[in-house]
């Protein structure tokens, strides 16, 4: 169902990369919203910031993004796009740019964002307003 | 050499949230305890068979592996399995963790043909133990 309320998807969400694939389950022409088709082409795109993310297995790397994370993010060779991404934390366009999602728990760790914080700026939602859905509160 | 006997099989979800709640003593809150109670019957039952080997099969969440090279099949040998440091469980080291790193046998090898094998080409040497 196509959501006409909805910005523009920017030309890389929806590019032809995907025309390869032929099903008749998937309606290209009518994406669902909030979901993305993970591609070969998408996961070599998002590869170098999710190798970045890799790093942060390391304790050196993790104290170190604390304390200057623009200068860790310079020394992986991000592009300056890359670094956007991590600045506002947009970890939604993470996974549209063709991040992994376990490697993305890894960066919200380093930013001290626990899994359910980035469940909810996934969900574009405070926390607060997230833990309300929640049966338990403090799950986690 | 007799060959073994299965006695049993356990499973777990495999979240990695669970390891980090019970690390952090968070086992005896409400979110967790019903789903750490779970495990109680298990660890009786360990308990009681005493078994003389487990075999852990488990998956990777891109913690050993990247994606450079990412085996489908690997067996890890080693004298003792770490646990994955995503940060998560920070402050705590692996010593002092309620869940230790598991102890592993670093002479586990695959019992085979070639394990006696000559080298294919010309130099004649024995591969393998």
């Amino acid at each position: 169902m196509p959501d006409e309320k909805r910005p523009a998807r920017p030309a890389w969400e929806t590019e032809v990369e995907i025309l390869p694939i032929r099903s008749p389950q998937i309606d290209f022409a009518h994406p669902l919203p909030g979901t993305y088709l993970t591609t070969g082409a998408r996961a070599q795109r998002g590869y170098r910031l999710s190798k970045f993310c890799m790093a942060f297995m390391s304790p050196e790397t993790r104290a170190a993004f604390k304390a200057d994370p623009e200068r860790v993010m310079t020394e992986h060779g991000l592009s300056d796009y890359e670094k956007t991404l991590i600045r506002e934390q947009n970890f939604n366009a993470m996974v549209r740019y063709g991040v992994n999602a376990f490697m993305i728990f890894k960066l919200a760790n380093a930013f001290g964002v626990n899994q359910n914080q980035t469940g909810a700026k996934m969900r574009r939602e405070s926390y607060e307003e997230f833990l309300k859905t929640r049966n338990v509160k403090d799950a986690l | 050499m007799a060959h073994g006997r299965i006695i049993g099989g356990l499973g777990s979800p495999h979240a990695p949230s669970i390891g980090v709640a019970y690390n952090t003593g968070k086992g005896e809150t409400p979110a967790w305890k019903p789903l750490i109670d779970g495990y109680k019957p298990m660890q009786a039952w360990i308990e009681a068979k005493k078994p003389d080997l487990m075999i852990i099969v488990a998956n990777d969440h891109a913690n050993s592996f990247f994606f450079d090279r990412y085996p489908t099949f690997a067996l890890s040998v080693a004298a003792e399995h770490e646990i994955a440091d995503e940060g998560w469980a920070s402050g705590r080291c692996r010593r002092c963790r309620a869940i230790p790193s598991s102890p592993g046998s670093s002479r586990i090898r695959w019992w085979g043909r070639s394990s006696t094998s000559r080298c294919a080409r010309s130099c004649r040497s024995t591969t393998g133990a």
